[in-house]
């Protein structure tokens, strides 16, 4: 069974069809990735699977069940996490308090507990530190630790949203364009790292991404989007050679 | 975290201090009745402006309806007492409980709004409840509900004073407060985060709304009587000065700012035509030079504390 599998997705905003009829389907421990040219949807495909917009027909099942008009936090919940394309960190938070706000869901204190500072209080923020530590760590962050986000550098505010994302444990993993405004070196060093977190978690991972180097090179399979529709699927090697993509990035000699 | 229980020790120890400090400077007349007042009404100003302080400056929700929930609490406290013969401590929670139950209400469907809708929704909410209350001879109406016994004493407003900021604090640093900031700072990210935004929205403004209760029953046994006046949508205002002076998302600036504005006001008393006028320039100032509020949104604990450990934040 695959883990996410999109029918016929299709979202209209008034007259204009932002995506029609999309198909797709990837297992478990896939890196997919999701190209093409600007404004032809892959934002707005991205927004339907975690929720933030409804679609207006198509079916999604993730992990075995619909997640079709689920609030954004439960399909989180579902283990479905998402980075965004311009950076939405917790700008006031330090970085470790902002992968702390992604653990939030799994602690068990309730709200007396919390305010008073008894009980569970101690158990969950013992807990949850040392997780968002864990995660820093993992993404080359913390001596970043105390520092409020906005102070971050751009590769690093890239970084912590993943680590963020990461948190919340989540079995597929999307991603925005997070090579956007990175330099060579940093995207290779993503490279790197993502290829390193999806072996260590058997993640599954769709990413959004106009480096092409990047796709290409990491990349299993790739979906090609062109005005709402999908306009071609294969392996890097199928998709460097398909007209159609060909056409859509270049233009029709 | 033995650490944090020390510190709160220590708080503690400074705040016992304080407090016998006031209560021989009250029981010898070192301090003046006038003085008296305005401290009991600085107590009682620092629970509404710290409670209005998680949701307006924390949780990032503009609320315009805080003296509505602080009429609820006075009013129910002052049955409490005066129809049904019951002590403060009752009073204190059913006012406080009440509160909370009206703010639930009124939160659920109004926190699906944002910004300004948020705010003309809430103050039309603050109204409705006022003027429900006018409007309710069994608890006088129009002339106000009067023959209110002064229970509240300087013991009752200081503690619980302390208390409100305590639990406030403590629930900031937690993980339901963190959840709340993540509201204000991104919605969206928060919830793409698996925080369920509608649910601390709502706890927020409801725990705003239990402490305003519990200001509104303190208020009514200090000063004999409750009328519908005392709850206009002006007083929401001056609560909310109050926080936006010393800055939003911040407790010890809420602290400041309702410590300077209540003596500002009180000092001005008697220049009432100037009064109005000198606390719009104070606050023109303010804003101008300090956007941020007094404290902007640091908390002065924790500076000072930092710079003490030499650390740099």
């Amino acid at each position: 069974m695959p883990l996410l599998q999109v029918e016929k997705l299709s979202k209209s905003f008034g007259g204009l069809l932002a995506t029609a009829n999309v198909n797709m389907d990837f297992n478990q421990g896939d890196l997919v990735g999701l190209i093409g040219p600007n404004g032809a949807g892959k934002t707005t495909l991205f927004n339907m699977l975690t929720g933030v917009y409804t679609p207006t027909s198509g079916k999604i099942i993730f992990n075995g069940k619909s997640v079709v008009g689920l609030k954004p936090y439960e399909i989180t919940k579902r283990g479905m996490a998402r980075t965004f394309q311009n950076i939405r960190l917790f700008s006031e938070f330090s970085a470790l308090d902002n992968i702390k706000v992604a653990l939030n869901f799994s602690c068990k204190q309730t709200l007396p507990e919390a305010m008073l500072r008894v009980g569970r209080y101690y158990e969950d923020e013992r807990r949850i530190t040392a997780r968002a530590e864990h995660y820093l760590d993992i993404f080359e962050l913390s001596h970043r630790r105390d520092d409020y986000a906005k102070n971050l550098s751009y590769g690093e505010q890239r970084r912590l949203e993943i680590a963020r994302a990461m948190a919340t444990e989540p079995k597929l993993l999307l991603l925005d364009e997070p090579a956007a405004g990175m330099n060579p070196q940093e995207t290779a060093q993503l490279t790197e790292m993502l290829r390193w977190i999806r072996e260590e978690y058997h993640l599954t991972i769709l990413l959004i991404e106009h480096d092409m180097h990047l796709v290409m090179s990491l990349c299993e399979k790739i979906y090609v989007l062109e005005y709402g529709r999908m306009i071609a699927v294969g392996t890097p090697d199928e998709i460097k050679a398909n007209e159609r993509v060909i056409a859509a990035y270049l233009g029709e000699g | 975290m033995n650490k944090m229980l020390k510190r709160d020790m220590f708080v503690l120890g400074i705040c016992a201090v304080l407090f016998a400090l006031f209560q021989l400077g009250f029981t010898f007349k070192i301090i003046g009745s006038f003085w008296q007042l305005n401290i009991i009404l600085v107590c009682i100003n620092i629970i509404l402006a710290v409670s209005l302080n998680l949701i307006n400056g924390y949780t990032g929700q503009f609320s315009l309806g805080h003296a509505g929930f602080m009429a609820i609490g006075a009013y129910v406290g002052a049955i409490c007492t005066v129809k049904l013969a019951l002590p403060l401590v009752v009073a204190l929670i059913a006012g406080a409980l009440f509160a909370g139950f009206v703010g639930l209400l009124i939160g659920l469907p109004t926190l699906r709004l944002k910004g300004d809708y948020l705010a003309i929704a809430t103050l039309g909410f603050g109204e409705i409840i006022r003027l429900t209350v006018l409007n309710i001879p069994y608890i006088g109406g129009a002339s106000g509900l009067t023959g209110i016994p002064r229970l509240t004493t300087f013991a009752w407003v200081f503690w619980l004073m302390i208390l409100t900021v305590f639990i406030i604090k403590n629930l900031i640093n937690s993980s339901a407060g963190r959840a709340c900031i993540a509201v204000r700072e991104n919605e969206i990210a928060a919830e793409a985060m698996g925080v369920n935004t509608t649910k601390y929205k709502v706890m927020a403004f409801t725990v705003g709304a239990v402490f305003a209760g519990i200001a509104g029953v303190l208020f009514a046994h200090y000063f004999y009587l409750v009328h519908p006046s005392s709850f206009t949508f002006m007083k929401s205002i001056d609560i909310l000065t109050i926080v936006v002076l010393g800055g939003l998302g911040s407790m010890a600036g809420s602290i400041i700012g309702a410590i300077v504005l209540t003596f500002v006001s009180a000092v001005l008393a008697s220049y009432a035509e100037w009064r109005m006028i000198i606390y719009a320039v104070l606050l023109i100032v303010v804003m101008i030079f300090r956007p941020q509020g007094l404290l902007g949104d640091k908390d002065l604990t924790e500076r000072i504390l930092n710079r003490l450990k030499g650390g740099k934040r």
